[in-house]
């Protein structure tokens, strides 16, 4: 195949939208996921061998993906889809490597989502300590119980949901801890009061934790995870009103073996940085995100960004941004005249200014504060997978280490496969914290291609 | 069918039989390797090569490598999007394990 017109990565809520919009404007778009089918993580859909008894019991968000669905089937003639297929990198911000050969596009769409942020505490590398997305996954797709007397942690929103679907499934969940404080009833109000569907699932999810009798802690955190070999039982505590570090003198013991713990989730930057996009540090986006103009164009032509993979602002945000690229994207590609695509971004752009005042009031609770750093003990992992101690962060910075680039070349921390998704984020917030600097100064552990592990028979395209 | 599985709302895939560690494992078409050991009570999906410390499922979404096993010959592969098959061999895999 030649130079594909249009090439949307990712088949998450922004992907999809961003393909129904495109493929509406006769622009026709290749849509590539690395998962079986679309959705993304929120939208999951079930894995193939299963069939759907009761839609009902599956939940809102299976609904919402089953819609999301169905509004692209409506255009799936007018699009190419990959599924099952990884990019793994990108040069010249237009040549694509994929899993089974390379794909060139005349212009992308970067729709790559976003993943658990996560913070190191003591016990966390215990099997039966699991990512909030991880549980989702597990409950919501596979159908399977993670464990059965759960501790919920971290911040933000998808904590009551989680533990509602927990709960559903029959485990215990012993309490929710909210590190953040509630938002203000009445100063929320103003920022808040369009947006009615938002507020009735925030109603439910409340309502659904007091039936449930499950506790709901503002101002805790979990300070540690512990058992011989698996989560036996879990510390947690309050923490700093101001900056969420542990207040020990408070610290209760539970007996549990699953910690379930949530701290918003970081944007997957890696293709965009390849594709030489410019980044800026943006807190309440969630780490480093893509430099974007309203229409979702970044600073490479050809280059589009969308979702949370460029701002971390969950799936309504990204349907509106996602249907804006593709209606840029079919503008810049001649499809539409400058009129007709600003008529046709009107709508969408209106829904984002109506959902910004809901994102400022989640981000007053649930922005990550410096104190959480604290959690992490000099003995406690800070890499997974090169398993490098905070101790031997210390080192490093006692021996100059002044930034992530240098801290990976002095202790090998996110050289491993994940290639520092994974202590990214927190070795920033520890060099933030240790070194009194920014995020911008601490830098980033720079994606390098292939962006996941692969063989080589798979690079060849050989079915592998 | 396993008391880590939930009943109702949905119907599974047909059983399959893997091989875990030589014995065998009950599973269904659809569940990931991971998601079938769960289900069975196992955790404990690998230790880890510097520290010999149990590692087991922790994002789910195939990004942090932590549950990685030995299946079917081939070492470090996600059972978190590994899809089971029928006689799949599947390892607990010691550090950073090895073709066989």
């Amino acid at each position: 195949m030649g130079v594909r017109p249009l090439v949307i990565v990712g088949g998450g809520p922004a992907g999809v939208a961003a393909a129904i919009e495109a493929a509406r404007a006769g622009l026709r778009p290749t849509l590539i996921d690395e998962a079986g089918g679309l959705g993304g993580q929120i939208y999951r859909p079930l894995p193939e061998g299963f069939t759907v008894r009761d839609a009902r019991a599956l939940g809102k968000d299976f609904r919402r993906g089953e819609e999301l669905r169905a509004r692209f089937a409506t255009v799936a003639s007018s699009v190419d889809l990959l599924l099952g297929v990884a990019v793994l990198g990108i040069w010249e911000g237009r040549r694509l490597l994929c899993e089974g050969g390379e794909i060139e596009a005349e212009r992308l769409i970067l729709a790559t989502g976003a993943s658990d942020r996560p913070v190191p505490f003591p016990g966390w590398t215990l099997p039966g300590v699991l990512t909030a997305g991880g549980a989702q996954a597990i409950v919501k797709t596979m159908r399977v119980v993670p464990g059965r007397r759960a501790l919920v942690a971290g911040t933000g929103p998808l904590l009551p949901v989680v533990a509602l679907q927990l709960h559903r499934a029959g485990v215990e969940v012993v309490a929710v801890l909210e590190a953040g404080r509630p938002p203000p009833l009445l100063a929320s109000l103003p920022h808040v009061w369009r947006e009615w569907g938002l507020l009735r699932d925030a109603w439910d999810l409340w309502r659904g934790l007091r039936r449930a009798r499950i506790p709901l802690l503002f101002g805790h955190t979990v300070f540690e995870a512990a058992g011989a070999g698996e989560v036996e039982r879990a510390v947690y505590g309050p923490v700093d009103p101001a900056d969420w570090r542990p207040r020990r003198d408070g610290a209760k013991s539970v007996d549990v073996d699953l910690v379930v713990t949530g701290f918003g989730f970081v944007p997957n930057t890696e293709l965009s940085l390849l594709a030489g996009c410019d980044h800026e540090h943006a807190h309440e986006l969630g780490g480093f995100v893509p430099v974007r103009d309203a229409c979702m164009r970044t600073s490479v032509r050809h280059v589009l960004a969308a979702g949370d993979g460029s701002g971390v602002a969950g799936a309504l945000v990204a349907i509106e941004e996602g249907s804006i690229a593709g209606i840029t994207a079919a503008e810049d590609a001649g499809m539409l005249d400058a009129a007709e695509a600003a008529r046709r971004r009107a709508r969408p752009l209106r829904r984002l200014r109506s959902l910004s005042g809901v994102r400022r009031v989640l981000d007053a609770m649930s922005r990550i504060r410096p104190g959480l750093v604290e959690l992490a003990t000099p003995e406690t992992v800070v890499c997974r997978c090169e398993e490098v101690l905070l101790s031997e962060v210390f080192t490093a910075f006692g021996r100059g280490a002044k930034d992530l680039q240098a801290l990976k070349l002095m202790t090998r921390l996110g050289m491993g496969p994940c290639q520092g998704r994974n202590c990214g984020p927190s070795a920033s917030a520890i060099c933030c914290k240790e070194l009194g600097i920014t995020p911008e100064s601490a830098g980033r552990i720079e994606p390098r291609p292939p962006v996941k592990p692969v063989t080589f028979g798979a690079l060849a395209g050989d079915g592998e | 069918m396993g008391e880590g599985r939930l009943p109702g709302a949905i119907e599974r895939g047909r059983p399959v039989t893997l091989d875990v560690d030589g014995a065998p494992l009950e599973a269904f078409c659809g569940e990931s390797v991971a998601a079938a050991l769960l289900a069975a009570g196992r955790r404990t999906l690998r230790t880890t090569s510097r520290r010999g410390e149990p590692r087991g499922l922790f994002c789910g979404i195939g990004l942090c490598f932590d549950c990685v096993m030995t299946i079917d010959g081939r070492p470090n592969v996600r059972a978190c999007r590994t899809p089971v098959r029928d006689g799949m061999r599947v390892r607990t895999q010691q550090g950073d394990g090895a073709w066989a």
